[in-house]
């Protein structure tokens, strides 16, 4: 092995005025991090016999340590002025070795975790590649694994959580309406939503007046339920903890909407051809996920304060996908950015079927007589290569099959208590709503 | 000992100029058998419109039978056994029945509604003990006081015992002996050809305040991934088969407890404080679900329920950590085989509030109790927070663990215990480690626990150095 | 105003048909059950009252009696079979599943 590394470790020690912990060096160059410890040593080693400049050294003592009859394994780091009196401290001596080498005198041991901690966060995923242990099952799964298990794990419990409609005011209302009147202002809710929804999906007829929102056409998978239910519970009392859980779970474009949905489009088809792939996507991908995590917060944010959203019925609950899915989707499709503008910007080339979420107000006559208004939700399919606002009004029979876009489950999840009661006043309502969030 | 077993010196010193063709060593981490036993702990359907009654009916239906056994062990087999409706006063006999101890200080909410009232506040106590409690023993119909024999400050409401005296004139019971239900029954544990280690942890506070704690667990996931020290240390380090974290990962700092009173609109932008925590744990969780499998316990301040049993942290919240089949999210409490040796334990919850409303004071020692009243967390509902579960009681204990621990203890102990039925238990309190930088290494081969420790240097330890130097 | 007025009806007779609409459901078996004799049918929810009180079985508030059966079952309490056997039989009819306290607040 050439020296080289004593001039690269004298750069950054001397030039870059850097701290050198020998995990940092590992990782910088690669190389196994005892192999590190040593290039630290012989390093230190050279520079003294050249007594050169100052260098301060901290070091890694470990061993057996007997402090009031109690025996433990101590491990810690020292300064090197007191590695001679750690040592005699010792009853066992396990491991000495140089921890870091730096110019300056390290007043606490502060800086090394930081040190550490950005060069661990670089190599997130390759972290445990230069260290002494391997473990046979530490495989990260690829996405279709993880679907598996997830979908093992929730295979026992998928009924416990429509049991608990009758107690979650947002509970998933489709569910068995409960045998007799619940008591309390809590009844009074669930009945209400409860009547009012199966009226609308009952008859699901609505008509449009307001912003056309995209939707996908991906179909909900079942186990959504579990997840959304927990999210739904949890939004209804504070929703702004939930943004940022979710948002946590990051999402991988600052594209629009409707990019945001096309991922779980392409799920399907995508799944299955690159399950191969997918486990090295899964290194890069998480990693770009990671590091946009912060402004992809801030655009979500003001987004949700420019769009306006009309509500949407709370039947769709069962529908919104959970957070984890998102991941999911994300790694299956390799590059959902490019897809989505080609699909969205050269109509001519792909038609692609697609369903989209309409705001429809309908005017019928009621059993009784009455002349009833309503407004609604309804999706309806179209095709890309039409104009948006001359699509088909195909009317599709199951209306909470349609799926609305991620990134504004949030609202809805918001409305959804109160949907069925605005559905009727919409607009107005909502323009207030907006005079507050612009603040 | 884990440092005798790490220092056998093989190799290259690391004291020295790398060699030219070593690669550095690499060992595979040792696999043991694993299956989690913590189903009794999954809240299936999540209705608490039921009262707390049932708990208590269902653990006196549950464990009457087994105190019974015991009071026939204890005082012959033709020892009276009575239900409280059919005590005579003057006879002698057994009653088998639930403490409850009536105290004065215990916090009330109806107490502190009659503040209102121009009552004096309440003072915040440690401990709400005090020489006015009553003990009481309840059955399904009466109660009755007790009296003589039996260590009140000691014993908690809750616990199911088997009391022997008699009913005097005045209506009280005057306790001559008492038994609890004791040990149950145990598993034999397979013997092991090699050590091995579990390494329990606790209380890793992140998004604490005081960022000094974090280069010793920094230090401790460079242990175990076999990032420090010597060849042996990895060697050593790769025997620890499995890490366990017993609760309280994130700080209680983390928690705001202004958020819920403030006005939505005053806390619009902030973010919650556990966001960064649990980044921040979920890249550390990282580091080590790659090198070795990992078992995550939720604990008093981490954000899943409260009331136990605390059910697993979700994955979603673990981008990062959760693509690794080797991490693996559980109950609190949480229960599992890990090479045929039994684990069953908590993130001490049910320790400290025990701690809070009786005499005993060290850790160790209630976890011994709980063990030996055979009931995980006897305080719960009563001062515990507790899922109102009606069928059965999950805290009673149907098998002897082998491994018996507690998290968030103060410091470590340990101590291994026989029961009568030859049944072998290893005690361990596992240290916060955010205050004592302390984790624990059981050796499944020995049942043998070690604390393993961390430290580094700080700016204050120095000055203390100079202050001895010049006296 | 009397847009107002129209409003209010309108919904007030929204609401009122389908409450209408969900009594209509109910009604119908009880005129069937009447035919059966009434007589056995109190009988057996005499009986059941009867298991409520048991207080060998524990509390029987926010459980329903099956459950509460289930559990004396699982403790090893012996609960009457017959009790089991008409809870399983009626199990539709819904004023027989709750015990006898259901209808007082907690």
């Amino acid at each position: 092995m050439d020296e080289l590394y004593l001039d690269n470790i004298d750069e950054y020690v001397n030039d870059h005025d850097k701290i050198v912990t020998y995990k940092w060096l590992s990782l910088t160059l690669g190389v196994h991090v005892n192999t590190a410890k040593q290039m630290l040593y012989h390093y230190l080693d050279h520079k003294r016999k050249e007594s050169s400049a100052q260098l301060h050294a901290t070091y890694l003592v470990s061993g057996k340590f007997v402090d009031n009859g109690q025996v433990s394994h101590k491990v810690s780091v020292v300064r090197e002025e007191q590695l001679e009196d750690f040592k005699a401290k010792m009853s066992l001596i396990v491991s000495v070795h140089v921890y870091s080498v730096q110019k300056a005198l390290l007043k606490d041991s502060g800086p090394l975790y930081s040190v550490d901690y950005d060069a661990v966060k670089d190599n997130l995923k390759i972290c445990s590649k230069y260290s002494a242990i391997r473990c046979a099952n530490a495989v990260p799964m690829s996405s279709l694994e993880l679907q598996q298990t997830r979908e093992m794990q929730q295979a026992p419990t998928p009924e416990p959580v429509v049991k608990k409609s009758g107690m979650n005011c947002d509970a998933n209302v489709a569910s068995k309406p409960s045998a007799k009147p619940q008591k309390g202002i809590m009844g009074l809710f669930t009945n209400k939503t409860t009547t009012k929804n199966q009226e609308k999906a009952a008859k699901a007829d609505q008509n449009e007046d307001s912003p056309v929102v995209d939707a996908s056409k991906s179909k909900p998978t079942p186990k959504a339920n579990t997840m959304t239910n927990f999210f739904g519970s949890q939004t209804a009392k504070k929703p702004d903890k939930t943004v940022k859980e979710e948002s946590a779970v990051p999402s991988s474009s600052t594209a629009e909407q409707q990019q945001m949905s096309s991922p779980s489009q392409e799920k399907h088809d995508a799944a299955a051809v690159t399950t191969k792939t997918a486990q090295k996507d899964n290194r890069s991908k998480t990693k770009r996920i990671e590091d946009s995590d912060s402004e992809e917060e801030k655009m979500e944010k003001k987004k949700r304060r420019r769009i306006k959203k009309p509500e949407v019925d709370s039947s769709d609950e069962d529908v919104i996908p959970d957070s984890p899915q998102q991941v999911e989707m994300r790694e299956a499709s390799p590059s959902p950015k490019k897809e989505v503008k080609s699909v969205s910007h050269d109509p001519s080339e792909t038609k692609t079927r697609k369903r989209r979420r309409v705001l429809k107000s309908r005017t019928f006559v009621d059993d009784e007589g009455c002349i009833v208004t309503e407004k609604g939700y309804e999706s309806e399919s179209y095709s890309e290569g039409e104009d948006d606002f001359q699509a088909t009004k195909q009317t599709l029979k199951n209306p909470p099959q349609a799926k609305p876009p991620a990134s504004n489950k949030e609202e809805e999840k918001k409305s959804q208590k109160k949907t069925s009661a605005n559905a009727n006043k919409g607009t107005k309502q909502a323009s207030i709503m907006g005079f507050f969030q612009k603040k | 000992m884990f440092s005798d077993l790490s220092s056998q010196k093989e190799g290259s010193s690391l004291l020295s100029r790398p060699a030219s063709d070593d690669p550095g060593p690499v060992f595979e981490r040792t696999q043991p058998a694993y299956s989690p036993c913590s189903d009794r702990y999954r809240v299936g359907e999540r209705s608490f419109s039921r009262q707390y009654a049932h708990i208590y009916a269902a653990r006196l239906m549950q464990m009457r039978p087994l105190l019974s056994g015991r009071a026939q062990q204890k005082w012959g087999s033709n020892v009276l056994i009575r239900k409280l409706c059919d005590l005579q006063t003057g006879e002698q006999c057994c009653v088998v029945g639930t403490l409850f101890k009536r105290m004065d200080l215990q916090p009330s909410i109806l107490k502190e509604i009659s503040e209102e009232h121009n009552l004096l506040p309440q003072p915040e106590r440690a401990r709400y003990i005090s020489e006015t409690d009553e003990l009481i023993l309840e059955d399904e119909l009466q109660r009755i006081k007790l009296e003589g024999k039996i260590d009140r400050d000691k014993c908690v409401t809750g616990s199911i015992v088997a009391i022997y005296g008699i009913e005097r004139n005045d209506g009280k019971f005057t306790v001559e002996d008492f038994c609890v239900a004791d040990l149950p029954l145990q598993t034999a544990r397979p013997t092991l050809s090699s050590d091995r280690f579990v390494l329990l942890a606790s209380g890793l506070g992140l998004g604490s305040t005081n960022a000094d704690s974090m280069l010793g667990l920094q230090l401790l996931v460079d242990m175990v991934t076999g990032q420090l020290g010597d060849q042996g240390e990895q060697s050593g380090a790769s025997t620890i088969s499995r890490v366990l974290l017993a609760g309280n990962l994130l700080s209680q700092n983390t928690q705001d407890k202004d958020a819920s009173t403030k006005a939505k609109y005053l806390t619009k932008k902030t973010q919650a404080g556990s966001v960064e925590a649990i980044r921040l744990l979920d890249e550390m969780l990282l580091q080590l679900v790659a090198s070795v499998p990992v078992d995550v316990m939720p604990g008093q301040y981490d954000p899943t329920n409260y009331t136990l049993p605390q059910q697993p942290l979700h994955r979603c919240m673990f981008p990062l950590s959760s693509v690794y089949p080797t991490l693996q999210l559980v109950s609190n409490p949480y229960q599992a085989n890990i090479d045929g040796v039994r684990f069953l334990g908590t993130s001490g919850q049910n320790v400290s509030d025990i701690q809070r409303y009786s005499s005993m004071d060290r850790h160790l020692e209630i976890l011994e109790e709980t063990l030996r009243l055979r009931h995980l967390a006897p305080t719960a509902p009563d001062t515990l927070g507790c899922f109102p579960f009606y069928q059965n009681d999950p805290f009673i204990l149907e098998e002897c663990p082998h491994v018996y621990f507690s998290g968030s203890a103060p410091t470590f102990e340990s101590k291994l215990i026989k029961g009568a039925d030859g049944q072998d238990v290893l005690l361990v309190t596992v240290p916060e480690f955010s205050s004592t930088q302390t984790a624990c290494l059981v050796n499944l081969r020995t049942l043998e626990c070690e604390p393993i420790s961390f430290s580094a240097f700080s700016a204050d330890e120095d000055e203390e150095n100079e202050m001895n130097i010049s006296h | 105003m009397t847009t107002k007025h129209r409003l209010i009806t309108d919904s007030f007779k929204v609401v009122k048909k389908a409450r209408r609409g969900g009594r209509e459901k109910p009604t119908p078996p009880p005129p069937q059950k009447e035919a059966e004799t009434e007589l056995v049918k109190e009988e057996q929810l005499h009986r059941l009252r009867e298991f409520d009180l048991d207080w060998r079985f524990g509390p029987c508030t926010g459980i329903t009696r099956l459950q509460r059966w289930e559990r004396a079952k699982l403790h090893g309490l012996n609960p009457p079979e017959e009790i089991r056997d008409l809870l399983l039989q009626k199990h539709t009819d819904l004023d027989c599943k709750p015990s006898l306290w259901s209808e007082y607040p907690l």
